[in-house]
């Protein structure tokens, strides 16, 4: 009998814990609890050969599946409902389905578990023959991770159509309105206030916060600061009031938070290095430095054909998703779609921000900059190193040549000046002055590592001999996150969707049809990690793309949503 | 990570079936082999000659075409561009036999070699004087030219020919010091050409590096130059002291190097990401510099490292290391053996 503290099991179709009907026949099933095993997810170790005099490193690559295992018993009044609840629960085996499992407690989630596949086995009893019970053993073959109930769905929705306007609550030249978590100085130069911790063992997390007292009015829909710090951190937070605000974007150390309107007294940043990427012991000093506050009606620098937002992820581990690119009337062009997890969200891939020099740039609708440049006139980026999380990137440029041909590409990059890597990349313009998205070479960027406190600059240059060649903008891909790159034309919805036991290599589709011919250039398995990952997409067909993440959050044992 | 997927003409793979275990390679010549097992599928793109691409993301690691798959087994081989040139032979337009580099690759692609059209010029000039009867294969002119001029060919992922040289610097630098035992199997001090004379007979040159015969005894060893018919002497001179150079006058290894992600560095100390790493690239060979190791193989200038010119990268999707074997490293397996017997 099913009362409010009895577990709550399905497989399949059937409840593992009550009454059953199947075609004309009623039958009961019943879980035992003596020989239950949820399983654990099967680590993939490797071992790391480093420097170490004594002991080994390992990392966990991956987890592997896991096996749940228990007895259910039977019990049908008449022979042929025995029968039926035995065929009930082979048809149940051998196939992709769900378990779940809520718990007998009051405040219980349910927690999902994906069946890759499964077996029912008979256990003999010669007393059961003359009984109205069987017993069964089932082993399960899951997924390592469980799974919420409940999908969750996330929509990045830009703010279109407004004309950018920025208004500045504090540059941070002084420390007059401002406390801090550490102590206080402004940085020499006089542009931004900083707090300083001494050198010392770091045994624990480290959170540094700097705040504003003083009363400000939000009549703009975001709250941008500019900060950094000495090592990498997660996220800002903004204290508001009294409420907790985490980034809804971020990109070249600049934060954007959504505010409501109102008068509020303070607003504190607050930063937390972890300890392990402080290091034990550390001796450096380190600090949290804030450049201004400013309250604005855009969340990017970003031109109206880019979207970027970092998004919080429910659940405990990675997760698959998908992922769907839109516009409610224009069609959607060539689109580029790169997740990536939390330790590179300090950085945003498009370039076009970090143009300091190079040649005449035309003004150009069609262009995700909003204008185009010749690449014989070396187009440059300066690209601080504390927003370049380090590894290898993938540099990408859409560009077009005004005549059908073979152009050689050349990159220079360094640091303070081009030279210290360099490369070049031959590739055909099949069709002149028709915007193509060119993949140029894998660079290691920086060129040079940094530590922490560094304030150099990566310096990256395009170049080429033929003059017809035109830039519209190039970007890096960090190879940790995940790239799609889908020509959608005149249609106004692209979708990648992750694996599944039904679609093992994941999918894609363009309106409402798998994209033809040489139309998906790139086709990521996009993951999404706890607790917040960065979606960055580009449109190149139109302003103001949309974009939403769905997924199911996935956790090491029990649900916690 | 960015998603490594394959593309078999043009059609995704994983829009076809779920497949796995992948392993490539590369080496001098691009790209080597590829090869990935599958459900057995029936699908008009899995035949053989079809085009194979590795894509990382948004760029192309790998291409090459694509061997009779043994579909029962579900396994799938296919055969890098870079060997494409073993067996496409060199003639010129009007079917004849050529030794100029630039004539017989565009040749071949006339013919149906699938290599994108040459951009770049390796020299008009015929490597040979007088072929005289000689039908070599276009692998044979392009390694000519290349010892000729002290440079590498290869094919791009895209099918691009292009040249390159070794690197002005190692491209990335390793920290540990994984011991690779010295060997002479290749080693040579001096390096005996036999080659064929304007007037069809045979003749022998030599040309000696003194630095390595004193620092490691004197060794000799012979190369066949007679594939391309008669050939100048100075061009005899140039190859054999380009191939002392290129690394015969070094003594070799007896094995390869393991790496992990997070063991190789660029020069500036970034980890580079293990999959994006090939031997050929336009700007210069990949050469490791094993720091913290006596170089026993380059005592002549004292160094506390080992600079290794790789011959060909291995890699297997399923863990993230990557094998590395060096130039003129002993041959293992009998394959490996046989290819190291001099042609003729």
């Amino acid at each position: 009998m099913i009362t409010g503290t009895d577990p709550q099991v399905t497989w399949d179709t059937l409840n593992l814990f009550g009454t059953n009907t199947v075609g004309a026949e009623t039958f009961r099933l019943y879980m035992e609890g003596d020989d239950l095993d949820f399983g654990n997810p099967q680590p993939v170790d490797v071992w790391i050969k480093s420097l170490l005099a004594d002991g080994s490193l390992s990392r966990t690559e991956s987890h592997d599946n896991r096996e749940v295992g228990f007895r259910v018993t039977v019990v049908g009044d008449t022979y042929p409902a025995l029968q039926a609840g035995e065929q009930a629960l082979f048809a149940a085996s051998h196939k992709a389905t769900t378990f779940t499992w809520t718990a007998p407690r009051v405040d219980a989630i349910t927690t999902v578990f994906a069946v890759v596949n499964s077996q029912v086995d008979r256990v003999t009893d010669d007393l059961d023959e003359r009984r109205n019970e069987a017993t069964y053993m089932v082993k399960l073959v899951c997924e390592p991770w469980t799974q919420s109930a409940t999908p969750f769905s996330v929509d990045a929705i830009p703010v279109g159509g407004v004309t950018p306007v920025s208004d500045v609550i504090d540059e941070c030249t002084s420390l007059t309105g401002f406390t801090g978590s550490h102590t206080r100085s402004v940085v020499s130069g006089g542009n931004a206030v900083r707090v300083t911790k001494d050198p010392g063992n770091n045994m624990a997390d480290l959170t540094m916060w700097i705040q504003r007292t003083a009363s400000v009015t939000i009549t703009q829909p975001y709250i941008r600061i500019k900060a950094d710090g000495s090592q990498s951190f997660d996220s800002v937070t903004l204290t508001v009031g009294s409420v907790v605000y985490t980034p809804i974007n971020s990109s070249g150390g600049n934060y954007w938070f959504e505010v409501p309107a109102g008068t509020y007294s303070s607003i504190r940043a607050t930063i937390t290095y972890d300890a392990v990427t402080l290091g034990r012991p550390n001796l450096a000093p380190q600090y949290f430095t804030l450049y201004s506050i400013y309250q604005t009606n855009v969340s990017s620098f970003n031109t109206r054909k880019e979207l970027q937002q970092t998004f919080t992820v429910p659940g405990q581990v990675r997760a698959p998703c998908d992922l769907s690119i839109s516009h409610a009337t224009n069609g959607l062009g060539d689109v580029i779609v790169y997740t990536y997890p939390p330790d590179l969200a300090v950085y945003s891939p498009g370039l076009g921000q970090f143009r300091s020099s190079g040649g005449t740039q035309t003004a150009a609708s069609d262009c995700v900059a909003g204008t185009r440049e010749p690449v014989q006139d070396n187009p440059t980026y300066t690209i601080p190193v504390n927003l370049l999380p380090m590894g290898s990137y993938h540099l990408v440029a859409r560009m077009r040549n005004t005549a059908v041909g073979w152009a050689t590409i050349n990159y220079s990059a360094g640091i303070g000046a081009v030279g210290q890597v360099s490369g070049s990349v031959r590739y055909y313009f099949a069709v002149a002055n028709t915007w193509y998205i060119v993949p140029l070479d894998w660079v290691t960027l920086p060129v040079s590592r940094q530590k922490g406190t560094s304030t150099a600059n990566v310096l990256l240059e395009l170049d080429t001999a033929t003059t017809t060649v035109q830039l519209d903008m190039p970007w890096i891909f960090h190879t940790d996150g995940d790239i799609s790159i889908v020509s959608a034309g005149a249609e106004k919805t692209v979708q990648i969707l992750s694996p599944t036991p039904d679609e093992p290599g994941g999918m894609a589709w363009v309106g409402e049809q798998y994209p033809a011919g040489t139309a998906l250039a790139a086709l990521g398995r996009h993951l999404v990690t706890p607790p917040t990952t960065t979606i960055y997409t580009v449109a190149t067909g139109t302003d103001d793309p949309a974009a939403n993440v769905q997924g199911t959050a996935r956790w090491y044992g029990r649900a916690g949503s | 990570m960015a998603t490594l997927q394959l593309k078999v003409d043009g059609v995704w793979l994983s829009s076809i079936a779920g497949w796995g275990d992948l392993e490539w390679s590369t080496f001098e010549h691009g790209s080597d082999e590829l090869s990935w097992a599958m459900e057995p599928v029936k699908h008009r793109s899995l035949r053989g000659q079809k085009r194979v691409e590795l894509w990382y993301g948004s760029g192309c690691l790998w291409g090459g075409i694509l061997n009779e798959p043994d579909r029962d087994a579900g396994e799938f081989t296919a055969k890098g561009l870079g060997h494409l040139p073993e067996g496409r032979k060199a003639l010129n337009a009007a079917g004849n036999a050529s030794s100029a580099p630039n004539v017989s690759i565009d040749q071949a692609i006339v013919r149906g070699m699938p290599w994108q059209n040459r951009v770049e010029s390796f020299s008009s000039t015929s490597q040979s004087d007088d072929l005289l009867g000689e039908l070599p294969t276009l692998q044979e002119v392009l390694d000519v030219w290349a010892d000729d001029n002290n440079k590498f060919w290869a094919a791009s992922p895209a099918g691009i020919p292009f040249s390159y040289t070794a690197p002005a610097a190692p491209s990335y630098h390793l920290l540990r010091g994984q011991t690779l035992g010295a060997s002479r199997e290749q080693y040579a001090t001096t390096l005996i050409g036999r080659y064929r004379t304007a007037a069809g007979g045979y003749d022998t040159r030599y040309v000696t590096d003194a630095d390595a015969a004193a620092r490691w005894d004197s060794k000799e060893e012979g190369v066949d130059m007679t594939v391309l018919g008669a050939i100048p002497t100075t061009r005899v001179d140039s190859i054999l002291t380009n191939l002392l150079a290129k690394g015969r006058a070094r003594l070799g290894w007896t094995g390869s190097l393991e790496v992990d992600q997070g063991e190789l560095y660029n020069a500036g100390g970034v980890p580079v990401d293990l999959n994006t790493l090939s031997v050929a690239n336009t700007n210069g060979r990949l050469v490791v510099r094993q720091h913290n190791v006596w170089d026993d193989t380059r005592e002549l200038n004292g160094r506390f490292y080992a600079d290794i010119p790789i011959a060909r990268t291995i890699h297997k999707a399923t863990t993230r290391t990557v094998e590395l074997e060096p130039v003129q490293m002993d041959a293992v397996t009998l394959e490996d053996m046989i290819a190291s017997l001099p042609k003729r």
